[in-house]
């Protein structure tokens, strides 16, 4: 998740809000300064994690001054988060209205889209957002992976080598280019360049459950059993995975273990896959 | 699209080990042609009472032993009564006449059914020879009798099976089986959910036409139903001595094989959005639910797909059953390979398959050889649950049907079935012109029924057996056959008539031969135990072959 960026001040800004803050306030321009407040502490509050709050104060903030890119956005996220996706759409769409050169805006609302199912949408979108940030990488992931629900498998891969080549050339580059990429190969049964691809995700964020479970399955695809197990027993004890992912990690492991002849631990597996798995 | 073809003919250039090229495959829908006019009236509301999206079924038989394929199509009701008020909710008959002639029969027969009709059922239950009716549905099973005379007779009290009172479930799908190899056919009943006209709860957006028909979680589920068959026309419920109602989902299709090789037919039943059941016969009278130990529970991420229909069937010619199963859109349709050691291994993606059915929803399907080279090839009936999707995703509602046509090397090319966009629902194959090629009969909700006559061009041989049992079931069902060319390739198959979703398909056992003229050798496994060899026959035939007495 990408967090807006926040105002940066100058000194010479500060100064002039100095002289401005002498002079007594019209309504409207407390009404900016109020959403200006509420604006950040929703910021703060998102960064909490609190979005239902968040959300709130927000939208007084949107009340007092509709004309704000930044807090619509991240009223977006927050309703995105929420699972209110037609709020969140119609905030990504106001943010892009607003401010119709903020890539962000643009690739949140294509993830919106892409959420729903969406996919002409999506692609409408991450084509604007492209124009904008050509070298961000996650729209040309969020491409590889709309284009793969659209059956547009030769332009997915092409979509998620462009992602690589711009996450390559970023300060800290993410996981997840590779990770959507290797899973994409590993479908196109494209086995070692799957491996290639989630290995390399794997050394650039190790905190992520779904590469190791990624890793199992190709391993156990291709009848290596113990490398498959090794992925799964990492992720495990490394505490990655989450009571709701739990169903589908402990059903991959279950068919290792039997597989393996290793019954008890097998059936130790699908008990613990709970509800996970309905 | 009355007469248009509905497969596109797809060639490629390249051949070798990773062969691309198959004989090509083509459906034409001849429906209204033929006289056949049935539209299944689901009571569409904009309540979206569950029950609506759900129907229904229709079945291949030959009630009248004259030698062609006849129809049987299901129906809904009015709701909230669930009652049949007026004849567009009557389940049809169509007698073929032949080429591609159809009469609507029903009221003759009598087989216009009660209440909200779900699935069909068709097997000589009572070893007569006169194939019978079981019809499932919402609170109200009907078996009708075939008197041999062009009549049915509703026997569903007096056989022992109309569930009463409260207990009185959703029943979605139904198939015949002999699990107790005793030469009486048992009837397995699957159930949904627990539902009643009054207890739908609002899903969707609220605001107007944005109400659509809730996702399965917001029902509970039901154990599903073992009838044994006395043999005297009356039935017992062995659902929980068989320890088949200790298991509670929400079923869909079911069809029937002998997955693991040990003379016993097993169970799979496919759930909306929760584990599927594959129920092992352990020939005590008892199954196991073994899905997940199996691999066929939940796909390959371990996620419970909105399985909806079924077919059970080696697909790839090495002699064990896979599982195919239909569902909803971005889920894909499902592959299970079977490996031979009771387990199955998810070839979805490997065969192709994942990324040819992403963006398709599919209800009734089947495995069957449509362009007789040998290799059986993939029908679904397309459509998406529900009928206002593009509301809420790129997705269609209204879907084409969907053919995949089998490679022979794991591998499966999108064959085309861009038939009209419909809901379509359940499917049933068939061979309505006895030309060798398997048609496929389609239902869909409100709008015509379609026959898609297998026009598919070529000079590929064919043969169709029909089995008749004596000391197994008559119809044969659970029989296996094991097929040699005359080019050495073998092929194998059983027969079943529980195929795809609430639907019945002929009994018939069809292959497609290829080039060969000839077959060296049939070997036919019956559920008795009776072994039978066949040598030298040739192709391009209906061959009837009764079981040995002794």
């Amino acid at each position: 998740m990408t967090f807006p960026a926040r105002r940066r001040i100058t000194p010479a800004g500060c100064l002039l809000a100095l002289a401005w803050s002498a002079w007594p306030l019209s309504g409207a321009e407390t009404d900016i300064r109020k959403a200006d407040d509420l604006f950040r502490q929703g910021a703060k509050l998102f960064e909490l994690r609190r979005t239902a709050e968040a959300a709130g104060v927000l939208q007084e903030s949107l009340a007092l001054n509709p004309n704000q890119p930044a807090a619509m956005k991240l009223l977006g996220l927050c309703h995105q988060l929420a699972g209110r996706n037609e709020e969140a759409e119609k905030a990504f769409l106001a943010a892009t209205r607003l401010n119709p050169k903020d890539s962000d805006a643009w690739y949140f609302l294509a993830r919106q889209y892409y959420s729903a199912n969406f996919f002409d949408k999506t692609l409408d979108a991450l084509r604007r957002a492209e124009a904008l940030a050509p070298g961000d990488h996650r729209i040309h992931t969020y491409a590889g992976l709309t284009l793969e629900a659209t059956g547009d498998l030769d332009a997915a891969v092409a979509a998620y080598e462009e992602a690589i080549k711009w996450n390559e050339r970023a300060a800290r580059p993410s996981f997840r280019p590779y990770y959507c990429y290797g899973a994409l190969l590993a479908k196109l049964n494209r086995l070692p360049d799957a491996e290639k691809r989630l290995r390399r995700a794997k050394s650039l964020d190790a905190a992520v459950w779904e590469v190791y479970f990624e890793l199992g399955k190709l391993y156990y695809k291709q009848g290596k059993r113990p490398e498959a197990l090794a992925e799964l027993q990492a992720a495990l004890k490394a505490d990655l995975v989450s009571t709701e992912d739990a169903g589908r990690f402990y059903h991959l492991l279950a068919r290792i273990y039997f597989d393996l002849g290793r019954e008890e631990e097998a059936n130790k597996a699908l008990a613990m896959m709970g509800e996970g798995g309905r | 699209m009355r007469g248009a073809a509905l497969a596109a003919i797809a060639c490629f250039a390249f051949a070798g080990p990773q062969r691309e090229e198959f004989a090509p495959i083509v459906l034409v829908d001849v429906a209204g042609e033929g006289g056949l006019h049935f539209v299944l009236d689901n009571h569409a509301t904009p309540d979206k009472y569950q029950v609506e999206t759900m129907p229904a079924g229709v079945a291949v038989i030959d009630f009248d032993n004259d030698g062609l394929e006849d129809l049987y199509f299901i129906n809904g009701a009015s709701i909230p009564e669930l009652a049949k008020t007026k004849p567009s909710y009557w389940n049809r008959l169509y007698r073929n006449e032949g080429n591609f002639r159809f009469t609507d029969v029903t009221e003759r027969a009598g087989v216009a059914g009660e209440g909200f009709s779900m699935a069909v059922a068709a097997a000589d239950y009572d070893n007569d020879g006169w194939t019978d009716l079981f019809v499932a549905g919402v609170n109200r099973n009907i078996l009708f009798r075939n008197n041999g005379d062009g009549t049915f007779s509703d026997v569903t009290v007096k056989a022992g099976i109309a569930a009463a009172g409260p207990s009185k479930p959703w029943s979605i799908s139904a198939g015949w089986f002999d699990f107790d190899n005793d030469g009486h056919l048992d009837l397995f009943v699957v159930n949904y959910v627990k539902w009643s006209p009054t207890g739908d709860p609002y899903c969707g957006l609220p605001k107007q036409g944005y109400r659509c028909y809730c996702h399965p979680k917001h029902y509970e589920g039901l154990p599903n139903t073992l009838y044994r068959n006395n043999g005297d026309g009356t039935f017992t419920d062995v659902s929980e001595t068989s320890g088949i109602s200790a298991h509670v989902g929400k079923g869909m299709g079911l069809a029937f094989a002998d997955y693991d090789g040990d003379g016993l037919i097993d169970v799979f039943v496919c759930n909306d959005t929760v584990r599927n059941f594959l129920f092992r016969n352990q020939g005590n009278g008892r199954f196991t639910e073994t899905a997940l130990r199996a691999g066929v529970a939940l796909n390959e991420d371990g996620v419970a797909l909105s399985s909806m229909g079924a077919d059970f069937r080696d697909i790839d010619n090495d002699g064990k059953p896979d599982v195919f199963v239909t569902a909803l859109s971005n889920e894909t349709f499902p592959l299970f390979r079977n490996l031979g050691n009771g387990t199955f291994q998810d070839v979805t993606y490997a065969s192709r398959l994942g990324f040819l059915s992403l963006p398709f929803g599919g209800f009734g399907g089947g495995v069957f050889d449509l362009n007789n080279d040998g290799w059986k090839d993939i029908f679904v009936a397309g459509s998406h649950v529900m009928d206002n999707e593009e509301l809420f995703s790129s997705r269609a509602s209204r879907q084409p049907n969907k053919i995949f046509a089998n490679l022979g090397n794991g591998r499966f090319a999108d064959a085309g079935g861009n038939s009209a966009l419909r809901f379509h629902r359940g499917a049933a194959f068939g061979d309505f012109d006895n030309d060798g090629r398997i048609d496929v009969a389609v239902s869909c909700l409100n709008e015509p029924a379609e026959l898609l006559r297998n026009a598919s061009p070529g000079e590929n041989n064919w043969l169709q057996l029909k089995l008749e049992g004596r000391r197994s079931n008559r119809d044969g069902i659970g029989a296996k056959v094991r097929l040699t060319q005359e080019s050495g390739a073998v092929q194998y198959n059983h027969v079943t008539t529980s195929v795809g979703y609430a639907s019945s398909s002929a009994r018939r056992v069809h292959f497609g031969l290829g080039s060969d003229a000839a077959i060296k050798r049939i070997e036919i496994a019956w559920p008795s135990g009776a072994r039978q060899t066949l040598d030298n026959v040739k192709a391009n035939q209906l061959l009837r072959v009764v079981e040995p007495e002794s």
